[in-house]
C-alpha cells in the first residue's frame, strides 16, 4: 500500500500508482474501501461489482471533478454491464435476485446501447 | 672581622687611617668557596632577590671587572642557580661539565616553558634586576623566540605525555607566534590525552549545538569516539578579550589547533564528499539535536549543503510521538499541517511531523526552520501528506464519510492547484 512521492507530483500523474495499486476510494454504502478500477462515476443501481459514486459525492464539483476528471472514473458503460452479468452468473446468489437483476439488466442494456457496433458487440 | 653597615657612608679614608683595610680577593675566594661547600651556603640558601643578594650581586660584578685571574676564578664557581631545583652551576661554556648555554626563563616578560630542555636561571633571582645583572655579566642570555620555538617542537615530539602543554601554548601565543608555522606540530591538551590538530578537535562548551554537548562525554567515552574536547581550563588560560597583535587567545587556539565548537557539515569520503563523522554520530546517537544543529549553524553549513543534500534527506530524524522518519519524509509543525489533520479527524502521529525543540512552529520561527525544503521537508500538505491520511482513515473505526470528504475535497484542491501549474 506504500508509496513515495515526489514533492510536486500531481494526481495526476500519481494516479495510476497511487489510487489503483491500493483502496483508497471510500464507499459509505458498504462502509468499506474499494480501488479506483473498481468504481465508476454514474451508473445502475444495480451494480454490485462496481461502486457507484456519484449518489455519495456530487454535491460538490470540488469532488466530482477531484473523482472524474482527476482520477478519471468513468461512467459505467455496456461493457459494465456485461462484467456485471458474468459476475452475477458466476455468484451464488438465490435465482429470484438474479431474476430481477437480470430484468434490469437488460432493460439498462436496451435503453443505453444506441448504435448498431453497440448490438453487435452486445452478441 | 668587618666594620658595621652603619659605616657604609663614613669617609673611607678615615676608616683606613683607623686600619681598617681592604680585603683581597685572595682573601675573599676562600670564604666564597667556604661557603659553596657549607650545607648552609648562604649562597644557596638566601633568598635571591634579597638585599643580602643583591649586595652579593655587587660583589661579583665588582669581581667580574677586577684584574688578573680574578674573573675566571669567579666564573667558575657555581653561582647561578638554574630553574630546577636544587641545581646551581658556573658561567655557561666554562669548561668539562658546565652549562654550554643558560638562558634567562622569559622573553621580555613571558615566562619560557621549564620543561623543555633549555637550561634556565631561576626566576626569583632573574627577576631582581642587580642579580640578573650580575648572570647576564657571568653569560646568561636570553634566548631566541627561534630557539625556544624549535625546543618545544623537540620536546613535544618527544614524550608529550609528562610536558606542561598549556605552558607552551601560553608562551606561543604570547610571544606572537604564527599559528600556521606550529599547527603541524603543537599538541593540546584533551580528553583523550594531548592531541596535534585535526578535524575532530573541539573546545568546551555548554552552549546545547556545540559538540561538547552534542556528544557529551559520557557518550564519547561509552562509544569510543575519537573527537577530542579541550578541556575549559585551557581556554581561560588567557583573558577572552585579550589580544597579541591581531588575534585574541580563541582566535589563535583555532587557527593553531584546528579545534572549532561544533561539527563540520562534511568531509571527503571515499565516495566522495560525504556527512562528517561526528555529525553521522549526533544523528544516531543524540538524534533529537540534529535538526537544531543544522539550524544553529546553518550560515556556515548552508554553503555545502548541496554537496549533501541526498545524505541529509535520508537522515532518520525523531517526529512527534516518538516515531522517527526519513527527513525528507517529514512536515514541519506549522499551523497547516496540524489543523489539516486536526480537520481531518486523524491522529497526529499518523503524519510524519518533525518533533523540533520549537514545538509548533509559527511564521517568524517557521522563517528559521524554512532551510529544511532543501531536503524534502513540507511546510504544508502535500500527496504524501494526503496518502498517509488515507492510510490512517483506512484503518480508523468508526469512520464516517464527511471525514473521505474532507480528505477529498483537500486532495482536490492539491489537484487543482498542480494541474494548473502543469498546464502552464
Amino acid at each position: 500500500m506504500s508509496q513515495s512521492f515526489k514533492s510536486g507530483d500531481t494526481l495526476l500523474t500519481a494516479n495510476s500508482d497511487f489510487f489503483l495499486d491500493g483502496d483508497f476510494i471510500y464507499d459509505p454504502e458498504d462502509c468499506d474501501w474499494v480501488n479506483a478500477a473498481d468504481c465508476v462515476w454514474k451508473g445502475p443501481d444495480f451494480l454490485s461489482c462496481r461502486t457507484v459514486l456519484k449518489p455519495f459525492y456530487a454535491e460538490e464539483d470540488h469532488l466530482k471533478s477531484f473523482f472524474t476528471a482527476t482520477l478519471k472514473i468513468g461512467n459505467a458503460t455496456l461493457e459494465t454491464i456485461i462484467k456485471e452479468l458474468r459476475f452475477r452468473r458466476d455468484s451464488d446468489q438465490k435465482a429470484d435476485g438474479q431474476l430481477e437483476f437480470c430484468g434490469k439488466a437488460y432493460a439498462y442494456l436496451e435503453s443505453n446501447a444506441h448504435s448498431d457496433e453497440a448490438w453487435m458487440n452486445l452478441r | 672581622m668587618y666594620p658595621a653597615p652603619e659605616y657604609a657612608d663614613f669617609d673611607k679614608q678615615l676608616l683606613e687611617d683607623l686600619g681598617v683595610q681592604k680585603m683581597t680577593w685572595k682573601e675573599i675566594f676562600p670564604r666564597l668557596q667556604a661557603d659553596l661547600l657549607s650545607r648552609s651556603s648562604r649562597i644557596h640558601t638566601r633568598k635571591r632577590d634579597s638585599p643580602w643578594y643583591e649586595a652579593f650581586a655587587d660583589l661579583g660584578l665588582s669581581a667580574l671587572k677586577a684584574t688578573s685571574n680574578t674573573p675566571v676564578m669567579f666564573r667558575k664557581q657555581s653561582l647561578i642557580c638554574l630553574s630546577k631545583v636544587s641545581q646551581w652551576t658556573g658561567a655557561p661554556g666554562m669548561g668539562f661539565g658546565g652549562q654550554k648555554n643558560i638562558y634567562f626563563p622569559t622573553t621580555g616578560t613571558v615566562s619560557v616553558p621549564d620543561d623543555i630542555g633549555l637550561p634556565l636561571a631561576d626566576r626569583t633571582a632573574s627577576a631582581n634586576p642587580k642579580v640578573r645583572e650580575l648572570y647576564a655579566a657571568l653569560g646568561v642570555e636570553e634566548c631566541s623566540k627561534g630557539t625556544i620555538y624549535a625546543a618545544i617542537e623537540a620536546a613535544q615530539a618527544s614524550d608529550s605525555a609528562s610536558l606542561n602543554l598549556n605552558s607552551h601554548l601560553q608562551y606561543l601565543f604570547q610571544t606572537d607566534c604564527e599559528p600556521s608555522e606550529v599547527k603541524p606540530w603543537l599538541l593540546v591538551p584533551t580528553d583523550r590525552g594531548p592531541k596535534g590538530s585535526g578535524r575532530r578537535l573541539y573546545f568546551a562548551s555548554h552552549a546545547a549545538y556545540h559538540l561538547d554537548q552534542l556528544l557529551p562525554r559520557d557518550i564519547r567515552h561509552d562509544n569510543n569516539l575519537a573527537c577530542s574536547v579541550i578541556p575549559e581550563e585551557v581556554l581561560k588560560l588567557e583573558p577572552l578579550n585579550l589580544r597579541i597583535d591581531k588575534r585574541t587567545w580563541l582566535t589563535w587556539l583555532k587557527e593553531a589547533t584546528g579545534a572549532r565548537y561544533h561539527p563540520q557539515l562534511t568531509r571527503k569520503g571515499y565516495s566522495g564528499t560525504e556527512l562528517s563523522t561526528d555529525l553521522c554520530k549526533v544523528v544516531e546517537l543524540y538524534p533529537s539535536k540534529f535538526l537544531g544543529t543544522l539550524k544553529a549553524h546553518w550560515s556556515e553549513y548552508r554553503h555545502k549543503a548541496s554537496q549533501v543534500r541526498d545524505l541529509l534527506k535520508e537522515c532518520r530524524v525523531p517526529c512527534m510521538f516518538g516515531k522517527s522518519h526519513f527527513l525528507h519524509a517529514t512536515y514541519l509543525p506549522t499551523s497547516q499541517i496540524l489543523d489539516k489533520i486536526d480537520e481531518l479527524g486523524i491522529d497526529v502521529s499518523a503524519i510524519a511531523v518533525l518533533d523540533l525543540p520549537d514545538g509548533q512552529i509559527d511564521e517568524d520561527q517557521y522563517r528559521e526552520w524554512r532551510f529544511l525544503e532543501d531536503f524534502g521537508v513540507c511546510a504544508k500538505p502535500d500527496l504524501q501528506f494526503y496518502k498517509s491520511a488515507l492510510e490512517e482513515l483506512y484503518y480508523m473505526d468508526g469512520l464516517n464519510i464527511a471525514q473521505a470528504k474532507r480528505a477529498y475535497r483537500s486532495m482536490a484542491l492539491l489537484a487543482t492547484i498542480g494541474d494548473q501549474e502543469d498546464l502552464r
